[in-house]
């Protein structure tokens, strides 16, 4: 008993040391993940959608039939050399498409690291910026690159082969948070369908729902890490799907996924995946049916 | 002296990228009207506003999202 208290003492002490009070005295910065690599399989005929478990923050890799690669987002600034390592044991030495969400460290931190060291055909972003150094270096690798920027925005196709791809958000052009800018890919391959949707909150979703598009799908990540902000009641109802994936790291300082969120996830009976927990989860589909696969 | 830039609010959390690594600060340290992107300069142990700096960053960026942006 007394153990037990000493333990809970430490781990409170260890979550506060992450925190920063004043500014005189900033605290260490946190160890990377590992990240648990499942093992190559055959992409052909298959569309292979990689959640990759990046600790706190989104990276994730999609495999086309036709045998395009496509990246939507790359974790925090410290995770680029696990992207590359990732990728690099899926076999993937090329990008077709890099897509990144919104300009927060925790999706598009890692991509200047991608960018400079693999070859990338496009890259499409919402039309916002930010001013961290996080930021600005991956609009530096862009130019260092030779590449453009497209524009990310509801309506727009993105060029897989293959397969039905766009982008159902940003609805419209300008927001006050930069998680409402979050670029939504809507997926579709055969009877499977994926909502990719970045950091959008409840106000990009009620944006989604009046533009009148169809969100049903049976694979959803949710939005902004199982945060509150994200997930409303009928945006969930709307998109309805058989599995729910959140995308976090452990001991998180935001309490993410927030229990509301989990409630109601739970409520519908959607089957939910953590890269907490779960670390990285492959779903891989013919168009039918769907095999998932963990990373731990 | 430390200096950082707000990259987002998460909850009761400003994350502020300090010398290129970003910490979570409680919103009660720093000021109210605080905002994505604004840089911060810590004076006399409280962090304020530093909007000279804020604004001149903000062109600096714009002026390079332009450059690359299609």
């Amino acid at each position: 008993m007394k153990n037990n208290k000493f333990c809970f003492a430490i781990i409170i002490m260890f979550i506060l040391s992450f925190l920063v009070s004043g500014c005189a005295n900033p605290a260490s910065n946190r160890a990377a993940p590992e990240v648990q690599n499942p093992s190559p399989a055959e992409t052909a005929g298959l569309l292979k959608i990689h959640f990759i478990d990046v600790g706190q923050g989104d990276a994730i890799l999609v495999q086309t039939p036709a045998g395009q690669n496509m990246l939507v987002d790359a974790g925090e600034n410290s995770q680029g050399d696990v992207m590359i390592n990732y990728l690099l044991s899926q076999g993937v030495n090329r990008l077709d498409i890099v897509v990144g969400t919104h300009p927060h460290s925790d999706h598009i931190g890692g991509l200047d690291t991608v960018i400079n060291r693999l070859p990338v055909k496009s890259i499409y972003m919402p039309k916002a910026t930010n001013n961290t150094e996080s930021f600005r270096d991956v609009l530096t690798a862009v130019k260092n690159q030779g590449l453009k920027i497209s524009t990310a925005k509801a309506g727009v196709d993105l060029p897989l082969d293959g397969l039905n791809c766009r982008f159902i958000a940003p609805v419209k052009d300008t927001y006050e948070k930069l998680n409402n800018y979050s670029a939504v890919i809507r997926l579709d391959y055969g009877s499977q369908s994926f909502l990719l949707t970045g950091d959008a909150e409840a106000e990009s979703e009620a944006q989604m729902l009046s533009s009148g598009i169809a969100l049903k799908s049976t694979i959803l990540k949710v939005g902004h890490h199982g945060s509150s902000t994200s997930t409303s009641t009928k945006f969930l109802k709307a998109v309805a799907p058989q599995y729910a994936i959140i995308m976090l790291g452990r001991d998180n300082p935001y309490n993410h996924p927030h229990a509301q969120t989990l409630t109601k996830l739970n409520k519908a009976g959607v089957k939910i995946y953590r890269t907490d927990q779960n670390g990285t989860i492959v779903f891989t589909t013919d168009g039918k049916d769907m095999q998932i696969s963990q990373g731990r | 002296m430390s200096k950082g830039i707000i990259d987002r609010f998460e909850g009761d959390y400003a994350v502020v990228e300090i010398e290129g690594v970003m910490k979570p600060i409680r919103r009660t340290d720093i000021p109210g009207d605080a905002r994505e992107g604004d840089v911060l300069t810590c004076v006399k142990n409280r962090w304020q506003v530093d909007h000279v700096a804020t604004a001149k960053l903000k062109l600096e960026v714009r002026e390079l999202a332009e450059e690359v942006w299609e």
